[in-house]
């Protein structure tokens, strides 16, 4: 409900133009409850500007450059390094390299882990078997099995694409199943009583009450997963984003580093809101307030 | 006249905590096809557990079922059950939860449709067909939840207080509503209830449960006229007089267990 207010185009007003009618625009988005993502914006914005004022006026005054770069050197670098004539391929191509390793992973691990997910929740027995074995896989931190997958799978993209489809496969999986062990059994007992079968019943009741678990084991998989494939190539490649992160820390390339770093945050704020508004269409029927929560953050 | 639906000795023990439970003890009703029967007993007498029984959600620990005559296992499609809860899918609209028996059994074409359409009108909720369960009022939802099982037109209704969470003024519009649609559809109804002047305002008979191990202590024919008026039955001389009577049998059965 509260969407379709914020939603609605702001009054039909007549601004009169000059100052005068600068002046009464701020002070409608100051007092106005329709613009308040108006003020959201401009302050968020704001702060944005006043936080890169402070790095560049802070950088080679109060601390050393090379130590916390600046927003200017940070151009500089981005567009030397996004250029064309780069010797090793520009950032794009490294950028790239990267997503497509993220992506083949993630896709193949979100559709195990939740198939794997639903075969578990329905099995009760194989699930109690075998829960310490994949908690205890789980539990070690996934660069631990990152040499062994290198020896199994070269340096090439497959040890990379393995390493984020298991991250992506256990997050999926676990969210998954903790969906639908969750669903009400009066739920599942009403559709069969109203003459659902098995299958009906998984399609028109499970599946959509699990739905919000699994969208959200997709959203919280997508910066783990990156994390694995940046991870696959600080160990060992010779392309993609962690392997430019490597390279920069051994050349003591900072401003390389944050730019590598800035590229990755403005990936993951951009998926995540493309997730939110997805979520938000899909889960339409959840009351407000319920959706679109913040996915986690990689550690 | 053979009962439609007959209950013969049936019973039901639980095991909790390493100590057998008897929920509910030799239980035997007859049901005639279209009667409405309302069961009223102290918490815990095994009211929803024979309900639950009826419906075959589980099976009893003695005693048959029989249906048409014929005993009967399991889940049964001409019983149809509206519990407590409204229990209506959170991500359907109104209407698409109404559907969802007629959905199970693989729709029969424009009719049933047209048929939801009518119920949804006939208990006020025209207009709101495309709202979420969660934009609803919890009357409304409630009326969705009964329509939802006529919507499949089974032949015997199971009613676990249905109107148990609702305000009394909700509960007065929603009995006068449910005593509309059984008068029009002619439904077998079982009915269970806390509060006795719906079980009387309800029914043509009321069956009084005694405390645990839940069993049958009276059935009393309900002999008021209908059509009845849900908001002044409590003025008549004869609902006084069941009342009173019904009363001190309850009563009598909730000082037993308190």
């Amino acid at each position: 409900m509260a969407q379709e207010v914020q939603s609605r185009p702001p009054e039909e007003v007549l601004i009169p133009a000059g100052l005068k009618g600068l002046r009464l625009l701020l002070w409608r988005i100051r007092r106005s409850e329709e613009l308040r993502w108006v003020r959201v914006a401009l302050l968020r914005l704001l702060f944005g500007v006043v936080m890169v004022a402070a790095w560049e006026g802070v950088s080679g005054r109060l601390i050393d450059q090379k130590i916390i770069s600046s927003p200017g050197a940070l151009l500089e670098a981005f567009i030397d390094l996004a250029g064309p004539e780069n010797p090793d391929g520009t950032l794009w191509t490294h950028f790239a390299y990267t997503m497509e390793n993220t992506f083949w992973g993630y896709l193949a691990g979100a559709l195990l882990g939740i198939l794997f997910g639903f075969m578990l929740a329905e099995a009760e027995v194989i699930a109690q078997v075998i829960e310490p074995f994949i908690m205890a896989f789980n539990g070690v931190p996934r660069i631990a099995y990152a040499p062994l997958f290198i020896s199994w799978f070269g340096i090439e993209r497959q040890p990379k694409i393995i390493l984020v489809l298991t991250i992506v496969f256990f997050l999926c999986f676990v969210s998954t199943f903790s969906g639908i062990r969750s669903v009400p059994q009066e739920l599942v007992n009403v559709a069969r009583i109203l003459g659902g079968r098995k299958v009906d019943i998984l399609r028109k009741v499970v599946l959509p009450a699990a739905s919000p678990w699994i969208f959200n084991g997709l959203k919280i998989s997508i910066p783990f997963g990156m994390v694995g494939a940046i991870v696959g190539e600080y160990i060992i490649a010779d392309r993609g984003l962690g392997y430019l992160l490597q390279r920069y820390n051994n050349e003591y390339f900072t401003t390389g580093i944050i730019l590598v770093i800035f590229i990755l945050m403005l990936f993951v704020v951009a998926v995540n809101q493309a997730l939110n508004w997805a979520e938000g269409r899909m889960l339409r029927w959840r009351p407000t307030g319920q959706t679109g929560q913040e996915a986690a953050t990689p550690n | 006249m053979s009962a439609l639906l007959s209950i013969r000795g049936l019973g039901k023990r639980f095991l909790s905590r390493g100590t057998i439970v008897r929920a509910m003890e030799n239980v035997s009703l007859d049901v005639q096809e279209g009667e409405f029967v309302t069961i009223v007993g102290p918490s815990g007498c095994g009211k929803s557990t024979l309900l639950n029984i009826l419906v075959g959600l589980y099976p009893p620990s003695g005693g048959e079922i029989r249906f048409e005559g014929k005993p009967i296992r399991g889940l049964n499609p001409e019983i149809g059950y509206v519990t407590q809860q409204d229990n209506l899918l959170p991500w359907r609209t109104l209407r698409k939860n109404v559907l969802l028996p007629i959905e199970f059994r693989g729709g029969d074409g424009g009719g049933a449709e047209e048929r939801v359409r009518a119920l949804i009108r006939k208990v006020g909720l025209a207009g709101f067909d495309n709202h979420y369960p969660h934009e609803l009022s919890g009357g409304m939802r409630q009326r969705a939840n009964i329509i939802r099982t006529l919507a499949y037109n089974p032949r015997v209704i199971l009613m676990d207080e249905p109107f148990g969470p609702l305000d009394a003024q909700t509960r007065l519009t929603l009995q006068n509503q449910l005593l509309d649609l059984w008068s029009e559809e002619r439904k077998t109804i079982i009915f269970i209830t806390h509060d006795l002047t719906e079980a009387i305002t309800l029914a043509d008979r009321v069956v009084v449960m005694t405390g645990r191990p839940g069993t049958i202590k009276s059935v009393t024919p309900i002999a008021i006229p209908r059509p009845r008026d849900v908001y002044h039955i409590h003025h008549s001389e004869a609902y006084r007089e069941v009342y009173d009577k019904l009363w001190e049998e309850l009563r009598a059965e909730v000082a037993r267990i308190m």
